[in-house]
């Protein structure tokens, strides 16, 4: 019983995290028709961030999650600005520099920090035992923080004016031109959010798992994982497939070992893309 | 009529002359080189470019042509130079069997990865192919004593019996990948192949199956980067993890997109550049790999036809000066 | 709607009862059509009205979500694009863009080796041989190692139309060929289509320049808001009024 407590608890907050990281990533293709492959850089630059602020600049935390994600929500428009806004009609070569571009921030912090994890201390200390279970405050303010996120964009989207916009270019871009909508703003204004929220996972993932300078490539598979499933594209998607990962993980993490959860992902991106290309739910993704 | 001979000249083996000179001659300059070059050192880098030559080549047979692009190169690489490296130490098998039971195991990866994620877009197939090469990796990290774990296995039979013979093997390995790149470009496979790349729908619209194309493209890529896997493996007598890496990966990647992807000559600067300022910039250790992820959003962004556009270009104005003066 | 006098035969491409909808917007609804054997058939109507995606549902870029799309008695409807081209039916595209960096000879040749090609090439033709004749056929003999990307509007049309002749199609179906071309050029590319024709090349084509279409073909379909109005022959359709309204605000010359 206890077990499965502890997978529906773990697995919903997992999948949280999974969500404030996937929604950016199938944001941007949804909208911008392109596979950001430094999305992941974006994570580990919030974590690397909140670390620097929080821990060695010993500046508050609330202050210093606020500026880790906003500084990189501006690292992400700037790569799109400058970089993919040049090549968008040459997908090859957005992958090429996204990808280069994750492999640089790699390097630097590998040189700036080095290799050794760094932690940052848990924003709340503490934890509250649920039906047997421990989950730790940093856990919950995690789902909490996630969640309300999540639901924000959502409203954002369907609510106000600029997310409408959003909604527009993404089916149309040109009409949407037509009824005066830029589009390159629309693209640059994604991209702001996409990587605001991965940074906002890195943050308050950084106490509790280490910051390492390879840290950027797991969750870009994980977040392609998911947008494979729940459909490219899908925001509705992108959430249910982040919990299903949450929970199949957390799952196989306690009935058998830890290390298997990390091949979850990779069986799953398998077995979609042989049997079910266009996802469990969402845009096709195959044909013209 | 006058035209037929016009434009037969520009198909078939008469319009490669041009070409093939140029291959022979540098082929000429590589078999001499050891007359010149006589320090051991600096055959061992030779051989490097050399063998950074097939990887960046076998690459670009499908990324330079179709335009996917493959972000895990290593796992073939790997893969069979592990294979081989294991049926060496185990069963005794010599390079002459190993090498091209690599090239046949990788073609055959390459033909199940292939089938099922190239008919899908481009980015799966990148994240895929990044995927495979990762969990490579991995698995090679934390494998038991079979695979060797952290440290990899060593003690496998030389690939000849000195350095100077390593350096012809991969020259002449080398020689032969450069002149199958260029018949393979000029022949109908390589026209359907550019046009996967230029415009995939209108190729479609063509009558033509591109997936097939593409899986083809991509088991030949796969075969050659195996074989020269093995090769690796063999010279130098020991594999490891890293060569799954996803940094081999991106060197190899690196290579074709600085030099000039697509263009046969493009990933052959490339990787000598690469192997040369590998060599050269050593004391600099794991910051190599900032300056030339650095230099790839560079040549993205600035120049993406890569290098060899850059001196093409460069000639030309040259060349253009010098007939005004 | 006028009855259209058939020669009993079966005819070589139809469509029946097909529907596509994308999202809320139905872009094609109840769509039938009859293409015989031999004949020029004109498709009108304004722009958004479905034309070009009509053209997808018949050569597989879409999906149907009801209908069929019979060719030579087959059930063509669910076969990916290259399967349908080897069948036997080719396509222009509105926007010619074929292969950019490639030269105008290489974009034919393309078309050579597709599996129908290859089936119909006599022994031991070269393929730059034959894609040389296609070439001729559209007048484009002299540009033949241009960069694709250095031709004119008119001539990027004509090429797609050589590259589509190339795969040696039953049914040829081209997309606004006239669309953003000067008179002249209007001229020698209708010459091209009506000397096909001639040679008994079926063909349907989609245009806006009612002028130059009505002298060209046979029977005329008209579409709006992706339902067929009318059909019949140049002179009947022009004197319907629905479709005449239909074109209200745009140039009907």
């Amino acid at each position: 019983m206890t077990t499965l407590l502890n997978i529906a608890i773990l697995g919903t907050i997992w999948g949280a995290v999974y969500s404030l990281i996937s929604v950016g990533f199938t944001l941007i293709f949804g909208v911008a028709g392109i596979i950001n492959l430094s999305h992941g850089a974006f994570y580990m630059l919030g974590a690397y961030l909140a670390y620097t602020f929080i821990t060695v600049l010993k500046i508050n935390v609330v202050l210093s999650a606020v500026m880790a994600v906003v500084i990189v929500a501006v690292i992400g428009m700037i790569i799109d600005r400058f970089g993919i806004r040049r090549m968008r009609d040459r997908h090859a070569y957005v992958l090429i520099l996204t990808l280069a571009i994750s492999f640089f921030f790699q390097e630097l912090i590998y040189g700036i920090f080095g290799s050794y994890g760094k932690s940052v201390e848990s924003f709340m200390v503490g934890e509250i035992v649920l039906g047997g279970v421990n989950i730790s405050y940093q856990k919950l303010l995690t789902l909490f923080i996630g969640a309300i996120l999540v639901i924000l964009l959502w409203l954002f989207i369907k609510k106000t004016r600029t997310g409408k916009s959003i909604s527009a270019v993404s089916q149309n871009k040109d009409a949407a031109l037509l009824v005066g909508i830029q589009y390159e703003r629309v693209y640059l204004m994604t991209m702001g959010i996409s990587a605001g929220l991965a940074a906002v996972a890195g943050v308050f993932i950084a106490p509790i798992l280490e910051a390492v300078p390879t840290m950027w490539s797991f969750p870009l598979f994980k977040a392609f994982a998911i947008v494979i499933i729940g459909g490219l594209g899908s925001l509705g998607g992108a959430i249910i497939a982040s919990l299903l990962l949450g929970y199949s993980e957390t799952a196989v993490s306690m009935l058998f070992s830890a290390n298997y959860s990390d091949m979850v992902y990779l069986v799953a991106i398998i077995l979609v893309l042989i049997f079910r290309p266009n996802g469990l739910i969402g845009k096709k993704v195959s044909r013209a | 009529m006058q035209q037929l001979n016009q434009y037969t000249n520009l198909f078939g083996l008469k319009s490669l002359y041009k070409r093939l000179l140029g291959l022979a001659a540098f082929g000429v300059v590589v078999l001499l080189l050891p007359l010149v070059v006589k320090d051991l050192y600096y055959l061992e880098i030779l051989f490097l470019c050399q063998y950074y030559v097939i990887l960046a080549c076998s690459w670009d047979i499908l990324a330079g042509f179709t335009g996917n692009i493959n972000f895990g190169h290593a796992f073939f690489i790997a893969g069979a130079g592990y294979l081989g490296a294991v049926l060496n130490l185990n069963l005794g098998w010599q390079p002459w069997l190993t090498l091209p039971l690599g090239a046949i195991v990788a073609g055959i990866a390459g033909l199940v990865v292939g089938t099922v994620t190239l008919r899908l877009k481009g980015p799966y197939f990148a994240a895929v192919t990044f995927c495979f090469g990762t969990l490579l990796y991995k698995w090679f990290m934390v494998s038991s004593k079979f695979l060797g774990g952290e440290e990899g296995l060593s003690g496998i039979t030389s690939l000849t019996n000195s350095p100077l013979m390593n350096y012809y093997f991969s020259g002449v390995f080398m020689l032969i990948v450069i002149l199958f790149l260029y018949l393979l470009a000029k022949s109908s496979f390589g026209i359907v192949l550019r046009s996967i790349g230029e415009n995939e729908l209108a190729c479609e619209g063509s009558g033509i199956n591109t997936t097939y194309y593409k899986v083809v493209a991509f088991v030949i890529s796969a075969a050659i980067a195996g074989m020269a896997g093995a090769m690796y493996a063999h010279m130098q007598m020991h594999v490891g993890p890293e060569m799954a890496h996803d940094s081999l990966s991106m060197l190899v990647l690196m290579m074709a997109v600085v030099g000039g992807m697509g263009t046969i000559i493009g990933p052959i600067i490339g990787a000598y550049l690469l192997a040369i300022t590998n060599e050269a910039l050593r004391f600099l250790g794991e910051f190599r790999l900032l300056i030339y992820s650095g230099a790839v959003v560079a040549i993205v962004l600035f120049a993406p036809k890569g290098l060899l556009e850059i001196f093409t270009q460069l000639f030309r104005r040259v060349a253009g000066q010098a007939r005004r003066n | 709607m006028k009855e259209r006098e058939t020669t009993g035969m079966e005819p070589i491409l139809e469509i029946r009862n097909m529907s596509k909808a994308f999202g809320g917007i139905k872009a094609i609804t109840n769509f039938d059509l009859q293409v015989n054997q031999g004949s020029l058939v004109g498709i009108i109507g304004p722009n958004g009205a479905g034309k070009t995606t009509l053209y997808n549902l018949v050569t597989g870029f879409y999906r149907a979500d009801s209908g069929e799309v019979w060719f030579n008695k087959e059930n063509i409807t669910s076969l990916k694009p290259y399967q349908i081209v080897n069948k036997g039916i080719a396509r222009t595209f509105q926007l010619a863009d074929l292969f950019k960096e490639m030269t105008v000879m290489e974009n034919v040749m393309v078309s050579r080796f597709c599996n129908r090609a290859k089936q119909k090439n006599v022994d031991g033709e070269k393929p730059w041989v034959t894609a040389m004749a296609y070439l001729e056929e559209v007048g484009l003999e002299e540009r033949f190692n241009e960069k694709v990307k250095n031709l004119s509007f008119g001539e990027l049309r004509l090429l797609d139309i050589a590259r589509a002749m190339a795969t040696q199609p039953d049914v040829l179906l081209l997309d606004e060929p006239f669309s953003g071309l000067d008179n002249e050029d209007v001229e020698i590319l209708s010459k091209a289509i009506k000397d096909m024709h001639t040679k008994g090349q079926t063909m349907v084509i989609i245009e806006h320049r009612l002028k130059d279409l009505l002298k060209l073909v046979e029977w005329v379909v008209a579409i709006v808001f992706g339902e067929k109005i009318d059909e019949g022959t140049p002179s009947d359709i022009m004197n319907n009024p629905k479709v005449v309204s239909a074109y209200l605000g745009e140039r009907s010359k």
